[in-house]
């Protein structure tokens, strides 16, 4: 065990940034109030709230209906049964949360970070998938702790795409799968050394994203909604949750200079498809400060059934943080984080050199989709035919 | 070594030179333990269940 001492697992560093003592935005920890995940956009949807154009999620490309199918053949085990005798490991928190967080790393987590679990992170009720109009199913989730983890969606991919064609939800439901694939066997081997473990990933969450990635110092909250942005990645990853007894050390916050930069940048603002994401200034939403989004115009630009594409992450495609881990990119990163000035030279650096347009070169997937609802996949209409 | 037989050969001699296959505890990170009785209950694999001098 000597050897946590002496390396430094990380794909990226993270536990190198400058930590703070809370989020750089202001969280109102006595005024949050929990939520019930009925509300959010894409159960509205879901409930008919944004018209029935919107109730079904458009799983019309054969890929991320395939990783879709896979998210729903984990659900069985997301929790399970702990085992009667904790098993004979030290019980030093330090130590615990560097063998959880090498374990993470090992199943090929890109990104993973520790916080106590905030009582206002965990939703009120979970929808109810059988009466969608019902008030939901109440949660009781007392565990102390949340281990976040992320995964890339891909900068290649992300680079080839334009925002919101044919592979944009694959990436989200890539993501989604992995992330959710590695919280299924955390949580399942947590509970094998004798400590509660719950995991929590896209369509069977019982937290609240943000404010526990917030905690777990693995990024700052953005101009893109309610989305959390990570130096390293940009806004192109998505996230799973263990939330465990097992005891741990909570990682701080970081500060990488986001406020100053989202403040000024706005390009997810100029480039959103749907008019969702503002380019105003924060407000203060049930105990958090955020940027506004138009949850409703989002969803809606996210779920629409169209002949163009499927899905949306356009913010991820145009933000100026989204970008390779390259020698070049680590650098300007480096300068971006901690020198005002070089985030503004790098806002406008960005659209001189052309990010956030789709390198149609590197595309690899073919446009298909599954228009008719009846498994034929066809080319859409206004696609061009699939050359490479 | 994928293009040079007289680098495969010299690749051969090196790798034991430079001590590769040899295991590097000091990045160890894992805990030896397992299920020994099959109860559920994770032991450490021929010692006292409740010694942890070997994690």
């Amino acid at each position: 065990m000597s050897g946590y001492h002496k390396r430094n697992p990380e794909p990226f560093p993270v536990s190198k940034l400058k930590r703070v003592d809370r989020p750089t935005t202001l969280i109102e920890d006595d005024k949050v109030q929990r939520v019930n995940q009925r509300d959010s956009g894409f159960i509205k949807a879901r409930r008919g709230l944004y018209g029935p154009a919107f109730q079904k999620t458009p799983f019309e490309d054969p890929l991320s209906a395939a990783e879709s199918s896979m998210l729903g053949m984990m659900r069985p085990f997301l929790d399970g049964i702990v085992a009667k005798q904790r098993a004979p490991i030290p019980d030093d928190p330090k130590l615990l949360s560097q063998h959880i967080k090498e374990t993470a790393y090992f199943l090929r987590a890109d990104a993973v970070g520790i916080c106590k679990l905030p009582p206002y992170a965990v939703y009120s009720h979970t929808f109810d998938p059988d009466n969608l109009n019902s008030v939901g199913i109440p949660v009781e989730l007392n565990h102390k702790y949340a281990i976040a983890i992320l995964i890339d969606q891909d900068w290649q991919t992300a680079s080839a795409f334009n925002g919101s064609d044919w592979i944009s939800n694959s990436m989200s439901f890539m993501a989604y799968s992995g992330s959710g694939f590695i919280a299924v066997i955390l949580a399942d081997y947590i509970r094998r050394l004798g400590y509660p473990a719950r995991a929590h990933y896209a369509a069977n969450y019982q937290i609240v994203l943000p404010p526990i990635l917030l905690w777990a110092g693995l990024g700052e909250m953005s101009r893109i909604g309610d989305c959390v942005v990570n130096p390293f990645l940009g806004p192109r990853f998505k996230a799973a949750v263990v939330t465990t007894d097992l005891p741990l050390l909570p990682d701080k916050p970081i500060d990488f200079g986001l406020q100053d930069f989202c403040s000024k940048c706005k390009k997810c603002a100029r480039e959103c498809p749907g008019g969702a994401l503002s380019s105003g200034g924060k407000e203060m939403h049930n105990g958090y400060e955020k940027w506004p989004t138009d949850v409703e115009k989002c969803a809606k630009m996210r779920g629409s059934r169209r002949h163009s594409g499927t899905g949306c992450g356009t913010c991820i495609k145009v933000c100026p943080w989204n970008k390779p881990y390259t020698p070049f990119h680590r650098a300007v990163g480096w300068t971006m984080r901690n020198f005002s000035i070089a985030r503004s030279i790098a806002i406008h650096g960005d659209d001189l050199m052309g990010y956030g347009k789709p390198d149609y070169s590197k595309k690899w997937w073919f446009d298909l989709g599954d228009l008719d609802g009846d498994g034929i996949l066809q080319v859409p209409a206004k696609n061009k035919p699939n050359q490479f | 070594m994928r293009n040079s037989s007289i680098a495969r050969s010299i690749a051969i001699h090196g790798d034991d030179l430079m001590g590769y296959g040899k295991p590097d505890y000091s990045k160890k990170w894992w805990f030896d333990l397992a299920d020994v009785n099959g109860d559920g209950v994770l032991q450490i694999p021929g010692k006292d269940k409740n010694d942890t001098s070997g994690l």
